[in-house]
């Protein structure tokens, strides 16, 4: 009995512990981007040198 | 017999993934360890300055100004341009120059890592000399003068024709006119350069049959093939971007042949290969023709208008039977019948050979038979035809056509007295003067007669050994060779090396001028009296440089010289000061703080070399092109629209006449099809109307638009009167003409006005399948000196030896007596890597190419290689017949027929099997070293032009 | 949207390694890491075919998926990218990758890549663009400046193809059109699930 009051007490106890640092801790994400941001990977930086990038090849990559 | 189709069925598919780390082949097995071990090697070897340096390079200064410069890559004749982008001086980036239309941007291994001739550490740096076997820096001022006191000492001692210089194929026009203007005025025709040893029985022999030594139309124009044949040419290798030409002409529905020893990465691409026994083409040429023939499928009419001897060759060709044929080349009945039939029925047809098929004692044979075979199709002088003979290094071609050779003068004038006065005019020069500067003794002309030397052919690059090595009473010239200035050129590219260094330490005098310290600088054991200049790089330079084609581009200058490194026209200006000649020989050349100003050479060169058109192509119109590269058409080289509209790519000579009169330059050689001033012409008439008889001129053939309708001489001031053309000259241009012919008529005049008319100034005449002047009138199959069929040898005889010939004794029969088949079973050949260039020390000091390339090695059948105990991956020795060894690593591969191994003949800072690093000036040894081909390679010279033998000798391999 | 990928054309490809060495001098590269290469089938007989091959920037990165630090990431144009101060070298992508396209520098004197380093497809990597820092980390950035991989750009014959999927594969449709033969996209159904 007093051993099911301490498990119980252990599990609020717990409980709340992990409820307390939910606020200021970030649940692992598995599979997101962990680095640093990159300004030219960006939706509006590829939509800004695609045409450029469409030229190139053209010139480039053609037989002429 | 040997015949193979390659499956059409590609093996890509069968490719199991991840083999990125484990590819299979050449490859891994020379990158071996190279991953891991050999990175850490050669990293430790860095020294730190150059991490530094690297780093350095690299666009670091967001606001400084970045500067895009066009340039020609240096390593091969393609001419493929590139954009260096530069800030701060530093060459920080390489850009492909879509725009041009040789290579749109494309590079191979070698043209893609550039860059690194911007920041290489491994240089010279700065002029030095052993002292005691030691390399010890020095100043500018000092070497040019002690070198100079040196030479004067024994130009004192023995003549001026004990000193002998090598120039270089690398080396820009205007650099290469210098160094064959500087043994002129020096008084002595012993200067030679790599086309002795690359293409010199391909000059001669075309030369002698159509006119121009010279490939006939261009790697755009294969574009317009039906029918590509390539033999003993490697081009994905030697010439990679010409590959892009020919793959597409390949898509297009092109056939592609592929003849060669070896089963090439060329030959990968094949529709057909053939292989078969190095050293035997001349059958092999002859076996195909011998269908030809068999089935009328020669083309009659052309061979009636524009051939001369045709009939002369039918006959030695109906010697070689098939049975015949393939007894000496090993190749069946079947097979030559499908490429005879492939090449009759695809025509235009063209024909690429390279050093394959010149680097033989009878490579002039070769070359004549190849003639032989596209004039029999009608395949020269049209458009997608033609004799496309790939040259070697970037400027080969412009020095042949106007540097230092042994027996002719810029714009292969002759070396007789009417060559030097011409040049004599040019330059301004009292003949008598420049007279006076050679030996006037007369020795043996090798004919029975005498001949001064002023009038004979130097001593070549080939032998310039046996010019050291030979008693002096056999030779023909004052005193042996006791100086050698080695100007840009890699002594092992030469043959008999063991013999080499034993001559290098025999001179009284060794300077190497190089921006790389070269082979020369290690491979002897000499303790003073050696000289390293630095010379500077392609880059560090302007001037300009004929591509194999004949276009001929414009560099512009990069970078400054790095360290104390100088251009050639500079070192050729003070070399000429301190020798005492620098004011005749720079007398109507601009000089600047030392600097001979290249487009003042160009103006000089365009003002004497008339006879190959090398006069309309100002240094003005070449940049003209050169800007505005993107408005020629890839396949045409023509420009459309835009300011030069109607003119060819970077005017391929000839582009007769002045500047002014704007011959647009000539894309296909011999094209009747086409007005002379469109590029149109024929065939050259350079021997004679008539020969036994017979005429020679052209008949019932003129090209477009030409007032003669029929065949005509060269014109001269006579034919201009006859014609009644003489008043279409101007007064003063007729006070010019007068009495001369139009290659020596300084005012163009003649050219102009033979042009006007529609006419040829070269006049209009046969080709020679017959050549009366050559040792072999009629190519005829001779066996090399070596041969692994010595029960050949009493069928096909070499020549007799012969007493002079350019000076030497020289000896075929007397080698060929002996019979080395058995102790010596292998034949080796060698042949290029796409990694590297030439003797290689430039490219095998370049981190980004030496990491691809780690080791010399021999490709040996497995069948040979088991017969020889020797496991793939191992060392073996190879030892050749005249008692070089090397000591290489062994890379077993079907690539190579059994009974015939191959190396690439690149490598060299090993000697036996010892490594030299020790002899290197500190820190500047190559990343890469290995034993050099050509220690183990032997004797033998082509009978016209003393190339050396470097494509059939014998070996034998054993485990090390 | 763009969607930018590799494509080599093993008919024309002739093993000469330019791409291999412009990616060397593009980026400076250290001797022992290649982030292209030359790969050969049936080296010296008949059949002999060769392909060049770096990071495919596959659609779905396997590479991504088993980094344990989640160093991956992808550009909106579909290059696949890394950030190397993350990466612990763990090698992990490596056998994931179909291509072996990882690879994993000794430190050496050019110590400052010694993480995992593979093709960017010249596009950098998460600094800013043309700083110093990407340019020591990662090697240039082309694809900000509008221009295409170099080893594709400086190709001998123009084998290697690169830029967005729908050009490339139209060029090489064009061209086996013109010789005939099937197509032979090597690679691309493990990197894009797809044939041209
Ligand atoms: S070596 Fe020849 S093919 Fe290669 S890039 Fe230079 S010019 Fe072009
Ligand atoms: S090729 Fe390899 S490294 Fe590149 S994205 Fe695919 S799995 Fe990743
Ligand atoms: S540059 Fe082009 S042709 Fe040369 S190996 Fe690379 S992909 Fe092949």
């Amino acid at each position: 009995m007093p051993n099911k009051a301490m498990l119980a007490l252990a599990a609020a106890a717990s409980l709340s512990l992990l409820t307390a640092c939910g606020s200021d801790v970030t649940i692992y994400e598995a599979g997101v981007y962990k680095g640093k941001h990159d300004e030219t990977a960006t939706e509006e930086a590829a939509q800004r040198r695609q045409d450029q990038l469409r030229d190139r090849a053209m010139t480039g990559m053609t037989d002429r | 017999m040997k015949l193979m189709k390659k499956s059409g069925a590609a093996a890509s598919s069968s490719l199991a993934p991840g083999l990125l780390g484990k590819a299979i082949g050449r490859r891994t097995f020379l990158q071996g360890t190279g991953l891991a071990v050999g990175g850490a090697a050669v990293a430790g070897l860095l020294p730190t300055s150059m991490v530094k340096k690297a780093k350095a390079a690299r666009r670091i200064d967001p606001n400084a100004e970045i500067r895009r410069v066009k340039t020609v890559c240096g390593h091969c004749s393609v001419g493929c341009s590139t954009i260096a982008e530069v800030q701060n001086g530093v060459w920080i980036g390489q850009e492909p120059a879509f725009d041009s239309p040789i290579n749109l941007g494309a590079h191979c291994a070698k043209g893609a890592a550039l860059r690194n001739h911007g920041h290489s550490a491994r240089r010279v740096k700065y002029p030095m000399k052993l002292t005691n076997g030691r390399w010890q820096r020095m100043s500018w001022e000092d070497a040019i003068n002690e070198i100079g006191d040196k030479l004067l000492q024994i130009r004192k001692d023995s003549g001026p024709d004990a000193v002998w210089f090598a120039g270089s194929s690398k080396a820009n026009n205007e650099g290469a006119y210098l160094q064959r203007k500087f043994a002129a005025f020096w008084g002595s025709n012993n200067c030679d350069h790599q086309a002795r040893i690359c293409h010199s029985t391909t000059v001669a022999g075309v030369a002698n049959t159509w006119g121009y030594g010279a490939q006939t139309n261009s790697y755009n124009d294969i574009n317009k093939s039906k029918c590509i044949v390539m033999c003993g040419s490697n081009a994905a290798e030697a010439h990679p971007v010409a590959m892009q030409m020919i793959l597409r002409g390949k898509e297009q529905g092109a056939k592609l042949i592929v003849m060669d020893p070896r089963f090439t990465r060329t030959a990968a691409h094949s529709d057909i290969f053939v292989r078969f026994r190095s050293g035997t083409d001349v059958p092999l040429i002859w076996g195909i023709l011998w269908h030809v023939f068999d089935n009328e499928w020669e083309d009659r009419e052309y061979l009636r208008q524009r051939v001369f001897g045709m009939d002369r060759v039918r006959e030695e060709v109906a010697k070689w039977t098939p049975d015949e044929v393939e007894r000496v080349t090993g190749v069946s009945r079947e097979g030559l019948y499908e490429v005879a039939k492939t090449m009759a029925e695809n025509r235009p047809g063209t024909f690429v050979w390279c050093m394959g098929g010149t680097q033989h004692t009878i490579g002039s044979n070769y070359v004549r038979a190849y003639n032989c075979l596209q004039l029999a199709l009608g395949n020269i002088g049209v458009e997608g035809g033609g004799a496309n003979i790939f040259r070697g290094h970037d400027n080969v071609q412009g020095a042949t056509d106007i540097g230092p050779n042994p027996d002719n003068l810029p714009g292969y004038y002759p070396i007789s007295e009417a060559g030097w006065q011409h040049w004599c005019r040019v330059w301004d020069v009292d003949y008598e003067w420049l007279k006076a500067r050679f030996d006037d003794n007369e020795y043996d002309d090798g004919r029975g007669g005498t001949i001064k030397p002023m009038n004979t052919g130097g001593i070549t690059v080939s032998r310039w050994i046996d010019g050291v090595l030979e008693q002096k009473e056999n030779i023909a010239q004052s005193d042996n060779i006791r100086a050698v200035m080695f100007w840009g050129h890699a002594p092992n590219s030469q043959t008999r090396g063991p013999e080499m260094k034993r001559a290098m330490e025999m001179l009284d005098l060794l300077v190497v001028i190089d921006p790389y310290p070269t082979v020369s600088a290690v491979l002897h054991d000499r303790k003073e009296n050696t000289y390293l200049l630095p010379a500077a790089t392609q880059f560090e330079q302007s001037g300009s440089v004929t591509a194999s084609n004949r276009s001929i581009q414009w560099r512009d200058q990069v970078i400054d010289p790095l360290y104390e490194h100088k251009p050639d026209g500079e070192i050729a200006y003070l070399l000429a000061s301190k020798l005492g000649f620098a004011d005749e020989m720079f007398k109507h050349i601009e000089v600047r703080d030392n600097n001979p100003v290249p487009e003042s050479v160009l103006r000089e060169i365009n003002r004497g070399a008339w006879s190959i058109g090398y006069t309309g192509q100002s240094p003005e119109r070449l940049k003209e092109h050169m800007a505005n590269q993107g408005h020629f058409d890839v396949v045409s080289l023509k420009a459309e629209g835009g300011p030069l509209d109607g003119e060819t790519y970077c005017l391929p000579w000839p582009c007769y006449g002045t500047p002014e009169i704007k011959h647009p330059g000539t894309h296909v050689l011999y094209d009747t099809s086409k007005h002379v001033m469109e590029g149109g012409g024929n065939f050259r008439a350079n021997f004679g109307t008539e020969y036994e008889g017979e005429t020679l001129l052209a008949e019932d053939s003129w090209s477009k638009g030409a007032a003669i309708e029929g065949g005509y001489p060269q014109f001269d001031s006579e034919l201009l009167k006859q014609l009644g053309w003489w008043d279409d000259l101007t007064e003063d241009e007729k006070r010019q003409a007068e009495g001369r012919s139009w290659t020596t008529d300084l005012s163009g005049g003649i050219i102009r006005v033979a042009m006007k008319h529609g006419c040829h100034p070269f006049g209009n005449a046969k080709a020679r399948a017959y050549v009366w002047n050559f040792p072999d009138p009629v190519p005829i199959h001779r066996e090399p000196l070596y041969t692994p069929r010595y029960d050949l040898v009493s069928d096909y005889p070499t020549y007799e030896d012969r007493k002079v010939f350019y000076r030497l004794p020289t000896r075929w029969k007397s080698v060929q007596a002996r019979d080395y088949s058995r102790e010596f079973p292998l034949i080796h050949t060698s042949g290029r890597l796409v990694e590297y260039e030439g003797g290689g020390e430039e490219t095998r000091s370049n981190p980004w190419l030496a990491e691809l390339k780690q080791d010399m090695f021999v490709e040996i059948n497995p069948a040979d290689a088991n017969d020889a105990g020797v496991r793939d991956g191992q060392m073996v020795w190879l030892e050749g017949p005249e008692g070089g060894r090397i000591r290489i690593k062994a890379l077993v591969t079907h690539r190579v027929g059994r009974g015939t191994v191959f190396t690439p003949f690149h490598f060299g800072g090993h000697f036996q099997g010892e490594d030299l690093l020790s002899k290197y000036p500190d820190g500047s040894a190559p990343y890469v070293r290995g034993d050099s081909t050509n220690t183990a390679t032997t004797y033998g010279y082509d009978a016209v032009t003393m190339m050396q033998e470097t494509k059939t000798t014998l070996c034998r391999v054993v485990p090390a | 949207m763009a969607r930018m990928k590799f494509l080599c054309d093993a008919e024309r490809c002739i093993e000469c390694q330019a791409c291999v060495t412009a990616c060397k001098n593009e980026h400076e590269v250290p001797w022992g890491v290649n982030r292209r290469r030359v790969i050969v089938m049936n080296d010296g007989r008949p059949g002999e075919k060769s392909v060049s091959v770096a990071c495919m920037h596959c659609s779905d990165a396997p590479c991504a998926a088993v980094c344990p630090v989640d160093c991956f990431y992808t550009t909106a144009d579909g290059i696949v990218l890394h950030d190397k101060d993350l990466c612990i070298g763990c090698g992990y992508c490596f056998y994931a990758c179909p291509f072996g396209a990882p690879q994993y520098p000794q430190q050496t004197a050019f110590g400052v890549r010694g993480k995992m380093d593979k093709c960017t497809f010249c596009a950098g990597g998460p600094e800013i663009a043309h700083s110093e820092e990407e340019l020591t980390k990662y090697g240039t950035n082309r694809i900000a400046e509008g221009k295409l991989p170099l080893c594709a750009e400086m190709c001998a014959t123009k084998a290697l193809l690169a830029g967005d999927g729908d050009i490339v594969a139209d060029i090489y449709r064009k061209r086996v059109m013109r010789r005939g033969g099937r197509p032979q996209t090597w690679g691309w159904q493990a990197a894009y699930g797809q044939d041209a």
